[in-house]
């Protein structure tokens, strides 16, 4: 083939223009920067925006998840303040060793135990986590349980649960909605013990008395365990959460190009061809028949 | 056979004519040897000039020609369409870090959050806010592809307008050439300008010529002859935005042709116009969703023009319904809006990026950019490869004629010896005709 020199320099040219190309991506690599078009790699460009979605939703449920578990304590605590209330009326009365055996005083000091067990009781039913009612369903700005006419009313959302989204698609409830906790029933049997008491019908405490708390203490101990059993659950897809970002940003950055060592060796590469060709090129290229003759 | 002295002294003198001429011949060449559009030049031999005197010729390969104009053609297409869609990839941002899908993203987790904890004044604001963002982003990208497609179309003017100054030149170089040719003078330089037209209308439609035997080319473009004895159609743009061949009584012919402007037309016809309806198509799509869900007030404002598509200008922070009872943590609404980045939204008119009816408004945006990535690659590769072909070819020319200064310097040296030993001979004839005419004293 007929080689002019124009051609030498043309080729020099491409050559060079080839090899600063392959420096400028080499250096992109190092900086983290290999997808910054969808042309670059479109395949890799979908998982990495798919994978950055999923990991500002796995974040945002993550602290969903927290949040969750902070209240479903919270929750908790209550319900097992309720309880243990309720269980310190039912011993008062079962370790009076039978009411029939108090005299009257005995019999008015338990009726005050209850009243003020009843008072506590109340002031657990409207209790507040960062100032929202935990009982009152939706209507968190509302008092739950508000005594009018002698009945306890419920003045919340009934069947309201305040859920928190713990997983994708998945959504856990964090209350426990108050009408559910039959306040009305459990405050009704307290008092009715107390009337009771005060007017002497000391056989209806063991009668109807008793078996009323028995009951309202079995209902609030499956909703407790419920509240158990759904911390145990939160956890777990906190885990799962946390485990999940770990991967997507390990992946993340091992497709946006955080691989530095083979980064850093392309560039060098790339930054030595560069040099060689351009001592290459300034040698052998002004040179022509010229310069030796014809002087 | 006696033949005389002076019969020497002729073929001497023709010998120095040509070394004369060569020299020039040379120096024109050395003095171009930097021009790519130049075509080198030889002194015909005495012997294949003729009696004539020294002849000059032009180095061209027509077949080269014809193969380096269709990679030509080929290149200006797929540069047009290279640059138009790297443009698009810029207006989209980059993928993964910025732009339309955190936009989204952002949005959907900003509802999210609210509906987690619907009692928060700062969740709204932020409903708001990434509600804004949203919108903005949609209407910096479909302003972008439109203002992208308008600047498409005034480059396809402009180009169309040199196609036409091009096709002129090429008819008045083809008169003079044609004379030129007619009375034997020389057209070299000529013929290199009109070779110069000819290859960027090559590039410009994908024009090619042949050449008759008087000098002067015809040039067709795909299926039209644009350029015939005394006939030039003229490129204008036609009634529907298409460019079409008009000749002078006004009659008009579809443009079949390739190269810069056909690559303009297509991008901008087809990616252009498709992403404008893409954006346009999520923008409502989402829009319509979250206001099917958030009915009173509507969320947005204007969901069916992306140029005015708005957050609801009188939704307050307090007037954004997080559920369906009004409640103070009744977040049902909200958490539904959420859920259509998972659960996605229907309804999606069928398209070359929709693969189903229902999909999330992520993936919409991520199958968007993954076409655009597929179609801006492609376009990247076709350029790569038309500029390594067209790199080929031209290396192809500058081998065939292109001007090498070693043979030129070469041809110099032979020629300067052939000078010297031409009027060498002069001399010795000389010095043998005044031998004679000393004898005679």
């Amino acid at each position: 083939m007929r080689i002019t020199n124009t051609m030498l320099m043309h080729r020099a040219i491409r050559d060079l223009d080839k090899l600063r190309e392959q420096y400028a991506r080499a250096q992109d690599a190092v900086n983290g920067r290999v997808l910054t078009r969808p042309s670059d790699d479109p395949k890799r460009v979908e998982e990495a925006m798919q994978l950055s979605g999923m990991e500002l939703r796995m974040e945002r449920i993550q602290r969903a998840a927290e949040d969750a578990l902070d209240w479903l304590r919270v929750t908790e605590t209550h319900l097992t303040a309720i309880i243990d209330r309720l269980q310190a009326a039912r011993e008062a009365v079962v370790q009076a060793g039978g009411p029939l055996a108090l005299g009257p005083e005995g019999q008015q000091s338990l009726a005050a135990t209850l009243r003020s067990i009843r008072e506590s009781l109340m002031q657990e039913l409207n209790s507040q986590h960062r100032g929202l009612y935990l009982f009152s369903g939706y209507k968190t700005d509302t008092r739950p349980f508000v005594e009018s006419g002698g009945t306890l009313q419920y003045q919340g959302g009934p069947d309201q649960e305040l859920v928190r989204t713990v997983a994708p698609g998945f959504t856990v409830a964090v209350t426990v909605p108050g009408n559910w906790l039959h306040a009305d029933e459990v405050i009704g049997a307290l008092d009715q013990m107390i009337a009771d008491l005060e007017a002497g019908n000391i056989e209806n405490l063991t009668a109807t008395g008793l078996p009323a708390l028995d009951k309202a203490l079995e209902n609030l101990t499956v909703i407790r365990s419920d509240l158990g059993l759904r911390q145990n659950q939160v956890t777990q897809y906190m885990e799962q959460a946390r485990d999940s970002i770990l991967l997507i940003k390990e992946r993340l950055t091992k497709i946006s190009g955080g691989d530095l060592e083979t980064a850093v060796l392309e560039m060098t590469e790339a930054q030595t061809a560069y040099l060689a060709a351009l001592a290459c090129f300034a040698k052998a290229l002004p040179q022509s028949l010229i310069d030796y003759m014809l002087r | 056979m006696i033949t005389s002295l002076f019969t020497g002294m002729y073929n001497a003198v023709r010998g120095l004519q040509h070394a004369q001429t060569a020299v020039t011949v040379h120096g024109s060449n050395i003095a171009h040897a930097n021009d790519t559009a130049y075509t080198r030049r030889q002194v015909l031999t005495p012997t294949e000039a003729g009696i004539t005197g020294p002849g000059i010729a032009r180095i061209r390969d027509l077949f080269i020609d014809q193969q380096y104009r269709s990679v030509s053609a080929s290149l200006g297409e797929a540069e047009a369409r290279q640059d138009v869609l790297s443009k698009v990839e810029d207006i989209l941002g980059d993928p993964v870090a910025g732009g339309l899908r955190k936009a989204l993203d952002e949005f959907f987790d900003a509802w999210q959050a609210l509906a987690d904890d619907p009692t928060s004044g700062v969740a709204r604001l932020q409903v708001l806010s990434a509600g804004r963002q949203f919108v903005n982003e949609i209407r910096t990208a479909y302003r972008g592809f439109a203002e992208l497609q308008e600047t498409v179309n005034d480059d396809l003017v402009d180009n169309m307008r040199e196609v036409n100054n091009l096709l002129n030149q090429v008819f008045e170089l083809n008169k003079r050439i044609s004379y030129l040719t007619r009375n034997q003078m020389n057209d070299a330089d000529l013929r290199d300008l009109r070779d110069l037209a000819l290859d960027k209308l090559a590039k410009l439609v994908g024009a090619t010529a042949t050449e008759g035997e008087d000098g002067v080319v015809r040039i067709t473009v795909g299926s039209t002859s644009v350029l015939y004895g005394p006939t030039v159609l003229t490129l204008v743009m036609g009634a529907t935005g298409q460019p079409v061949w008009q000749s002078a009584d006004g009659t008009q012919h579809p443009y079949t042709g390739g190269g810069v402007i056909a690559g303009l037309v297509s991008v901008r016809d087809e990616e252009l116009q498709t992403l404008k309806q893409e954006i346009a198509l999520l923008a409502r799509q989402v829009a319509e969703a979250v206001n099917r869900l958030h009915s009173d007030p509507p969320f947005f404002v204007d969901t069916d023009n992306p140029w005015k598509l708005a957050v609801n200008p009188d939704l307050t922070p307090d007037k954004i319904m997080t559920g369906p009872s009004g409640l103070p943590s009744d977040g049902e609404i909200a958490r539904q809006i959420a859920a259509l980045a998972t659960e996605g939204i229907d309804g999606w008119d069928s398209s070359s990026i929709v693969t189903q009816a229902l999909m999330t408004p992520g993936t919409f945006y991520q199958n968007l950019v993954g076409w655009v990535g597929i179609k801006a690659a492609d376009a990247n590769l076709s350029y790569e490869v038309a500029r390594t072909h067209l790199a080929a070819e031209e290396e192809q020319r500058q081998a065939s004629w292109g001007v090498s200064l070693d043979e030129e310097v070469a041809g110099m040296m032979m020629q300067q010896k052939a000078y010297a030993a031409c009027a060498r001979l002069i001399t010795v004839m000389d010095e043998m005709l005044q031998t004679l005419i000393d004898a005679i004293r």
